[in-house]
């Protein structure tokens, strides 16, 4: 289920970006989200493969704009 | 204990105000392996602390900048971490990405402007611009790595110019991607045999204020195709994964350690179950795991080579281990494969008290610190009960499969130093000597005067030579206990004086029956104003209770009155440290015996006699 995914990625986000009350929804951009640069970026996709046990790929990483994207992303690998 | 478990306990300690114990879980932490989120999650604990720990360190801080070829962020978080847990608070300045080249040669730039201690020059193979044309002749590789280490050299110098600076320069690691396959090795002009030939170059360089920090090492250690994420590269410009930044933080806090006078002197172990398999006690010297008996058995023998290597390389070894010292002994005296011999050991402590108790004692013993102490044990209870009671002893907690014990010790890079002196290779007998005396100065009566003579030592003082300034230069950063004001002097800046008609720097070197100490003390003095003002006066710990002191100060003086000044004078700064030197000063009646604050002394009133048991040559 789609709310549930965004529920579990919701921890990743919270400790990658030091923000313990936030909160997700698929339409936020980088723009929503204090300190998300290209530096933090990588973090969060390191701290979601070793979370969810998946590797994107560099194009992947491209396609990223905002975070229904990464939900689907992550669904397409099974998650 | 996990990185996890040593950050809940950070964060236990700094709630409760106690900084000694959060600066040792601080370093437990850092002994483990972390992730690059959970490195980020700690420097904000300390951050968050920023008040409580600048109060502990007395504000004491370091100014450390990063010029990086590639993303530095991972660098930054590293520093953070490591020169907090050697005692200073960070404070560092972080270049735009990848202008290391135009910083330095800028006098308006940033890192200029920030004034730095250190400065990082954190670069890698994707900085080499250009390689080697295919078919190169072995000439113009030559000269293409010069370029490249030119270059280097420029800004060093260019930062080098304010006073004091010291830097760290990554070497380069073999590069991603290799299309010569077998043949880098054999061409001259591969990109494997082009970055040696620079790394080669770089090494002659090592010394003085210059540093490098050897990512080829770090490289091959971790293999080259984990180090190369291509991935993080392509989209971060990440130098390096960061997932292995634990491996760097290792390496970089290794030689920082060194550079800030930090590397551990002495390594204290404990018996069973740690250098053997087996109690002692029970399974006597035929039923411990230790050689040829079990694989297990020859994996304990290996740690005990190890250490064997780290003694001759100038790291005084201890035992610190609850048993019946005749039993333990016999180990060290009966078993045909056990290399270490009982008088290796700087203090070797068997008995039934708590292990802090006898590790203040060694430290005492040793003179040491208990800062410099590195305190191995297999059992939690005890690394617990030492962390607890002694939280500036660096505590290894090596359970687990003892293969792995020596690379454990070496991953830590606890005892690596800045350099290697002849003086480093004769300490294990100056310990033993050391040993001899200690006790006979603990034993009032037992002929202390008698004892000093039938070491046979003979001393000379003379003006430093340039052969000497490594060692001058390494014993003004690492000493504490004999050290008048705490000045250091960068090997550039001994080498002026030393020429400088108007400066003394005395190298004063011993020797004695068990061994050739080498140079164990300088004095730096002045001319001011018709008396010699001494800069800084410092003697290694291996020789003190000799009387050494009062020969070099009964020769400074004589020297000063001989060139017709009227007095030998200074300052002494009280540290925490430092008292033995105090002591010293308060018995020649120099300073009140209860001064705290700095004071300034005098020399001619009380020119200490010149010690008989010293014949100075």
């Amino acid at each position: 289920m789609r709310s549930d995914l965004l529920t579990r990625v919701t921890p990743v986000f919270r400790n990658n970006f030091n923000a313990p009350d936030l909160v997700l929804n698929e339409t936020m951009t980088a723009k929503d989200v204090e300190g998300w640069d290209s530096f933090a970026h990588i973090n969060l996709i390191m701290a979601l493969e070793d979370t969810f046990n998946v590797r994107f790929e560099t194009s992947e990483l491209g396609q990223i704009g905002c975070v229904g994207d990464l939900l689907t992303l992550l669904e397409s690998k099974g998650v | 204990m996990t990185f996890a478990e040593a950050h809940t306990r950070l964060q236990t300690h700094l709630r409760a105000g106690h900084l000694p114990q959060a600066a040792g879980a601080l370093r437990d932490a850092l002994q483990e392996p972390f992730k690059f989120t959970e490195l980020q999650q700690l420097n904000r604990t300390n951050a968050a602390s920023e008040a409580a720990w600048r109060g502990h360190l007395s504000a004491r801080s370091l100014r450390i900048a990063i010029l990086g070829g590639f993303t530095t962020q991972p660098v930054r978080e590293v520093i953070r971490a490591v020169v907090l847990a050697e005692g200073w608070w960070p404070e560092i300045y972080e270049a735009p990405y990848n202008t290391f080249e135009t910083e330095p040669l800028d006098e308006s730039s940033g890192v200029h402007a920030f004034a730095p201690d250190i400065v990082i020059l954190a670069t890698g193979s994707v900085n080499l611009h250009e390689l080697p044309p295919p078919g190169a002749d072995e000439a113009l590789v030559a000269q293409m790595a010069e370029q490249v280490v030119a270059g280097c050299a420029q800004r060093w110098q260019a930062l080098c110019r304010r006073d004091g600076v010291r830097i760290i320069q990554h070497n380069f690691e073999t590069p991603a991607d290799l299309p010569l396959g077998r043949l880098e090795g054999r061409l001259p002009w591969s990109a494997t045999r082009f970055t040696r030939e620079v790394n080669d170059r770089l090494w002659t360089h090592d010394g003085g204020a210059v540093r490098i920090l050897d990512m080829h090492q770090l490289t091959s250690d971790c293999g080259r195709r984990h180090w190369h994420e291509p991935r993080w590269f392509h989209h971060a410009k990440h130098g390096f994964d960061p997932a292995l930044v634990h491996h760097y933080s290792r390496a970089l806090g290794g030689l920082l350690r060194s550079m800030l006078g930090r590397t551990r002197k002495c390594l204290v172990t404990d018996l069973d179950n740690t250098l053997w398999g087996g109690v002692i006690g029970d399974d006597g010297v035929d039923g411990i795991a230790f050689g040829s008996i079990s694989a297990a058995g020859e994996a304990y023998a290996a740690y005990a080579h190890y250490l064997k290597r780290l003694s001759t390389l100038g790291v005084a070894l201890a035992v610190c281990s609850k048993n019946d010292p005749a039993v333990a002994s016999a180990v060290f005296e009966t078993h045909s494969e056990m290399p270490l011999k009982k008088d290796e050991f700087a203090a070797f402590v068997c008995n039934w008290e708590p292990k802090s108790d006898n590790l203040r004692s060694i430290a005492k013993h040793l003179n040491l610190g208990l800062d410099s102490l590195v305190f191995v044990d297999d059992n939690p209870a005890e690394c617990d009960e030492v962390r607890r009671a002694l939280p500036e002893v660096t505590v290894i907690e090596m359970s687990g499969d003892s293969a792995y014990f020596p690379r454990r010790i070496e991953e830590l890079q606890l005892f690596t130093p800045l350099d290697i002196t002849q003086e480093d290779f004769s300490r294990t007998a100056s310990y033993a000597a050391l040993r001899q005396i200690s006790t006979l100065t603990q034993t009032p009566g037992a002929g202390l005067e008698a004892h000093l003579a039938s070491l046979e030592m003979e001393g000379s003082i003379h003006q430093a030579t340039t052969g000497d300034l490594p060692r001058i230069e390494q014993l003004f950063r690492k000493t504490n206990q004999f050290n008048l004001t705490g000045a250091t002097y960068t090997q550039d800046a001994l080498a002026a004086m030393a020429a400088a008609p108007d400066c003394r720097v005395y190298a004063v070197r011993l020797k004695d029956r068990f061994a050739a100490h080498g140079i164990v003390s300088v004095l730096v003095a002045r001319l001011v104003q018709e008396e010699w003002q001494v800069d800084n006066w410092v003697m290694s710990c291996r020789v003190f209770n000799r009387r050494l002191e009062d020969a070099i100060l009964n020769h400074a003086l004589a020297d000063a009155l001989a060139s017709g000044c009227s007095k030998v004078a200074g300052l002494f700064r009280p540290t925490a440290k430092n008292d033995y030197a105090r002591t010293f000063l308060a018995r020649l009646d120099l300073l009140p015996s209860d001064s705290s604050a700095e004071v300034t002394y005098s020399v001619p009133a009380s020119r200490p006699a010149l010690p008989h048991s010293i014949h100075l040559i």
